[in-house]
């Protein structure tokens, strides 16, 4: 696609058009987040608000058995500073 | 003042100078380990520590310290349990990460990574 | 710049910081500076039982490197005003890098300039003067 057409020209500008959007964040720590993007700088600290996180737990008590071992756990946080050296992607909302 | 280190030791000193990256000059410390409702000192001195290891500093509250129930005990009888704590949750880390690689396709982060 | 204003609006409420070794310490916000470290008074640990060391602290540093998540409180923080001041810091980032790009451009132009007029001048003075015995204008 033409750069010009899409108002894309450095992955942050990707981010810039997510403002206000709901995003996936993928984050060290076996971390995911979705939520509404608000506000980020050049570390990719971001601001977000509505979010839901999902942790990956591993149950090592249950791999004997070898049964399903990855668990996730979610939880809700209604505004939240996520610091960039953690953040792996962002993803914008799917445009379908 | 009680110091936390990113590899999870807990220091307790006097702090006589810092600067603007946290790097720290820590008088009279010593180590704290804890296990169940014990904890156990052993002796340091004097440590400069480089900023980039610091996780927090925290001011020791002295009322607060006298209302902890823990039981203070001989340093060589807690080590053993400490370092079974501590390797018992290397190897946790260990099995979950190789897992998630397996399964799910998180990277490792090997020994250095965020697990302090 | 813009996170660090935004947590300078927020000192005195009460905040979750959540470090990267999973301790979540909520406290109310003191300071904060320009790496975010963040100094937090009157601080209550999630799972004191996991974490007996933080019994007896009640103020603390939390260094801003350790920082996994801080939890805001939504009450003090306009959204739309978070969009509009990251889009414009943004830009500014682009306004300032081409008005110095800009500078840079009419500065070398102007000095070349300055210099092929002084080359002019010394040559009505003196007659032909080499160009590479004064030291400039090789081309």
């Amino acid at each position: 696609m033409d750069p010009s057409v899409t108002g894309i020209q450095e992955p942050f500008d990707l981010i810039r058009l997510s403002l206000s959007e709901r995003v996936f964040v993928k984050l060290r720590g076996d971390r995911e987040l979705t939520g509404i993007l608000h506000a980020y700088d050049g570390h990719m600290n971001l601001i977000m608000s509505d979010v839901e996180e999902t942790i990956m737990i591993v149950d090592p008590d249950n791999i004997a058995n070898g049964q399903n071992v990855v668990n996730v756990a979610k939880r809700k946080m209604d505004m939240l500073f996520v610091r960039g050296d953690g953040v792996i992607l962002v993803s914008p909302p799917s445009r379908t | 003042m009680l110091v936390i280190l990113r590899d999870g030791r807990k220091l307790h000193g006097v702090l006589r100078s810092y600067d603007q990256f946290a790097n720290l000059v820590l008088e009279d410390t010593v180590e704290r380990i804890y296990h169940g409702n014990a904890f156990a000192e052993s002796w340091h001195g004097l440590f400069l520590i480089r900023g980039e290891n610091v996780v927090l500093l925290g001011e020791i509250d002295l009322d607060k310290e006298e209302e902890v129930p823990l039981k203070q005990v001989e340093y060589n009888l807690l080590a053993a349990f400490h370092k079974q704590d501590a390797e018992s949750k290397k190897e946790r880390e260990e099995i979950k990460s190789q897992i998630l690689y397996e399964q799910k396709g998180f990277c490792k982060e090997g020994g250095e990574g965020d697990g302090y | 710049m813009l996170i660090f204003s935004v947590f300078k609006t927020l000192t005195d409420q009460q905040v979750t910081v959540e470090l990267k070794n999973d301790l979540s310490i909520t406290g109310v916000l003191k300071s904060v500076d320009q790496f975010l470290n963040i100094r937090l008074d009157n601080i209550k640990v999630a799972d004191e039982n996991r974490h007996p060391h933080m019994m007896a602290v009640k103020n603390c540093f939390i260094r801003g490197s350790v920082v996994r998540y801080v939890q805001l409180p939504p009450e003090h923080v306009d959204t739309q005003l978070l969009e509009d001041a990251t889009r414009r810091e943004q830009k500014t980032v682009d306004v300032d890098l081409s008005l110095y790009f800009f500078i840079a451009r009419m500065y070398i132009i102007f000095t070349s300039r300055q210099m092929i007029y002084l080359h002019k001048q010394l040559s009505n003075l003196y007659g032909q003067v080499d160009a590479s015995e004064v030291g400039f204008l090789d081309e």
